[in-house]
């Protein structure tokens, strides 16, 4: 499912990163958005979420939010 | 050369502070630093970069860091991390092992987190790992210590693989081995976003008090005290100048020119420090990125979004700055609009004409000085609306809310207002001795009493009619002031008591709003054609001339109408 579908203080894990922009995706993958990441949704609006990962909040605009897609439950 | 490197707001520019004996600007956001600065620690040149999360930028501040490290010759790396975000951190370091360049981590904000095994880390890392606190000075010795001894050579190397997720695993398992009790933080922000209309409201009302309390309680009793000293000041100079005969022309240089102007910009010092050291304050909670987020959806109405708001909150500081800082934005038609909209927001040299306009001619009154702003507003507003392009795409990092320092606000006011106060002096003086030369001679080098028949009034007078349609008068002092704000807008003030320019309430309040929206400051426009090129610097600033004229136009005609 997407990121933006988690519900606020929903948990979810990172799937995949489905971004052309190759430098964005670059760039997400390390600030630490890698695959099976905890990732847990603190806030969303029609034009942002706010998610907590690795101890840090970090606020990223829908269009890349849309394009992340998680797990509900840790894969191994 | 030895280089701070780190995740943006991990502290490097606070240690860079103290072991040069700096002052770089701090602030609990990222992106505060956004050039790289040299520093001497001994004898050593240490410098402080941009944070950075990897060795690939991705903003043009990255950039900066990633092009120093390669052109320069590092002789070490003190890789700042933040303590509380290890986890993150430690891909930042993992990937400067690679860069083969002797390397320590400092583990900074170690205040209120012990929870890292130092001893287990430094073995699996295989690098020296120092705990310090650069906020309460904890562990700042062994640093020093650290950095004096350096004779580092690298004889180590962890083969890395090139898939980031391996990294990141691999960071796991050395977090999980090295963080011996994991320590929770309270995320503030989450119940600020549960009452957030509250939250705005109460927001609204900190920034209004702020306003109100600088300049009715400042403004009102200190602000009065410092002038009756200053006043007395300016009779005994005049005492001891009429002791040793001094001429007219010398007297009338030094207390009409020089010291008139001084006094008159100085009483606005415990008004600016109060605002600045309260907006500090307010900058080191990290307060500004959930104002960003409380009022993400109106900002995106307008076509602004959260991470430009850090630049237009920094403009209130300093224009120069807030330019600078735009550097973080990626996306580069939202910089450039940003870039635009900077120099409109009042920095503390304008709000220093401001101060001095309520305080001449409206009694300290709080609603005229609410009206600018809300002039200003407005017009922001407008103008990002009509320059609205589709949103842009964004990442920010959100930093943990923490209390603020006081140590740290003090020590940024403290140094904002002596600049403040070295630049009005330097600028003031030169400026003072040519009004007084161009105010007090003819044409022909004579000695006038009449000002009709000086330099400043023969060349500024062909000029003085610009000024007319929203200041009803030809006033050759006027264009004066305003050339004179070109230099350092503090300038205004002091040219304007130095001149004895008559204004009255409307067109004290027309002048006052020319100069919010005029062309800003040298400083400005040259950091500003460095940021955005010669041809669109012009464009802007023929907007800004077109745009302080019609309003001042406009309001003049208002109120000449209706008051």
């Amino acid at each position: 499912m997407k990121l933006m579908n988690l519900k606020i203080d929903g948990l979810g894990y990172i799937k995949y990163i489905n971004i052309k922009d190759n430098s964005l995706k670059l760039h997400l993958l390390e600030i630490g958005l890698v695959y099976n990441t905890k990732v847990r949704l603190l806030y969303k609006d029609s034009n942002i979420v706010i998610i907590n990962y690795r101890n840090i909040n970090i606020l990223l605009s829908n269009d890349i939010a849309n394009n992340i897609e998680v797990y509900d439950s840790f894969i191994r | 050369m030895i280089a701070l490197l780190g995740n943006p707001n991990c502290g490097k520019s606070s240690i860079f502070n103290i072991l040069t004996k700096s002052s770089r600007k701090i602030g609990n956001y990222n992106g505060v630093t956004v050039d790289y600065k040299i520093g001497l620690f001994k004898d050593k040149k240490i410098v402080d970069l941009p944070g950075v999360y990897s060795l690939n930028p991705y903003t043009s501040e990255e950039e900066i860091t990633i092009d120093f490290i390669k052109k320069n010759k590092i002789d070490l790396i003190i890789n700042v991390i933040d303590i509380n975000s290890l986890n993150r951190s430690l891909y930042l370091t993992l990937r400067l092992q690679d860069l083969n360049i002797p390397l320590i981590v400092v583990l900074n904000k170690c205040e209120n987190n012990n929870s890292i095994d130092i001893e287990k880390l430094e073995k699996i890392l295989n690098i020296k790992v120092i705990k310090i606190s650069a906020l309460k000075n904890i562990g700042i010795d062994n640093l020093k210590k650290e950095i004096i001894k350096s004779n580092y050579i690298c004889n180590y190397r962890i083969k890395l693989n090139n898939d980031i997720t391996s990294i990141y695993r691999k960071i796991d398992i050395i977090t999980s081995e090295v963080i011996k009790n994991n320590i929770k933080k309270r995320n503030s922000f989450v119940l600020i976003l549960k009452y957030k209309y509250l939250f705005i409201i109460l927001s609204i009302v900190m920034f209004i008090l702020v306003y109100y309390f600088s300049i009715n309680v400042i403004g009102g009793i200190i602000t009065n005290s410092i002038n009756n000293i200053m006043i007395y000041i300016s009779n005994y100079l005049l005492i001891i100048l009429n002791k040793f005969n001094s001429s007219i022309i010398l007297k009338k240089l030094i207390l009409d020119g020089i010291i008139n102007g001084i006094i008159n910009t100085i009483n606005f010092i415990p008004q600016l420090f109060f605002l600045i050291f309260i907006l500090s304050i307010i900058e080191d909670t990290g307060f500004i990125s959930i104002i960003a987020i409380l009022f993400n959806k109106l900002l995106n109405k307008i076509g602004i979004s959260s991470k430009s708001l850090y630049s237009l909150f920094l403009a209130t500081n300093c224009s120069a700055m807030a330019l600078l800082s735009t550097r973080t934005i990626k996306n580069e038609y939202e910089r450039k609009k940003v870039i635009f909209l900077i120099p409109l927001i009042p920095c503390c040299a304008k709000i220093s004409i401001i101060f001095f306009i309520i305080s001449s001619f409206y009694h300290n009154s709080f609603l005229i000085f609410l009206s600018f702003y809300l002039i200003m507003i407005l017009i922001i507003v407008l103008l990002s609306i009509i320059f609205k392009k589709n949103k842009s795409r964004l990442i920010m990092e959100i930093p943990h809310l923490k209390m603020p320092s006081i140590k740290v606000a003090y020590k940024e006011s403290i140094t904002k207002t002596k600049s403040f106060i070295k630049r009005i002096i330097t600028i003031m003086i030169f400026i003072s001795i040519l009004n007084f030369l161009m105010s007090s001679f003819s044409t022909s080098f004579t000695y006038v009493t009449d000002i009709k028949k000086s330099i400043l009034y023969f060349t500024s007078y062909k000029f003085s009619f610009i000024f007319k349609p929203f200041l009803g008068i030809n006033s050759p002092s006027i264009f004066l002031s305003i050339i004179s704000g070109l230099f350092a807008k503090e300038q205004v003030v002091s040219t304007i008591n130095s001149l004895k320019v008559n204004l009255n309430y409307i067109t004290a309040y027309t002048f006052c709003i020319f100069n919010i929206f005029t062309i800003p400051c040298i400083n400005t426009l040259s950091i500003m054609k460095k940021e955005c090129g010669i041809k669109l610097t012009i464009f802007y600033n023929l907007i800004y001339l077109l745009i302080s004229y019609i309003i001042s136009f406009i309001i003049f005609r208002l109120l000449s109408y209706f008051v």
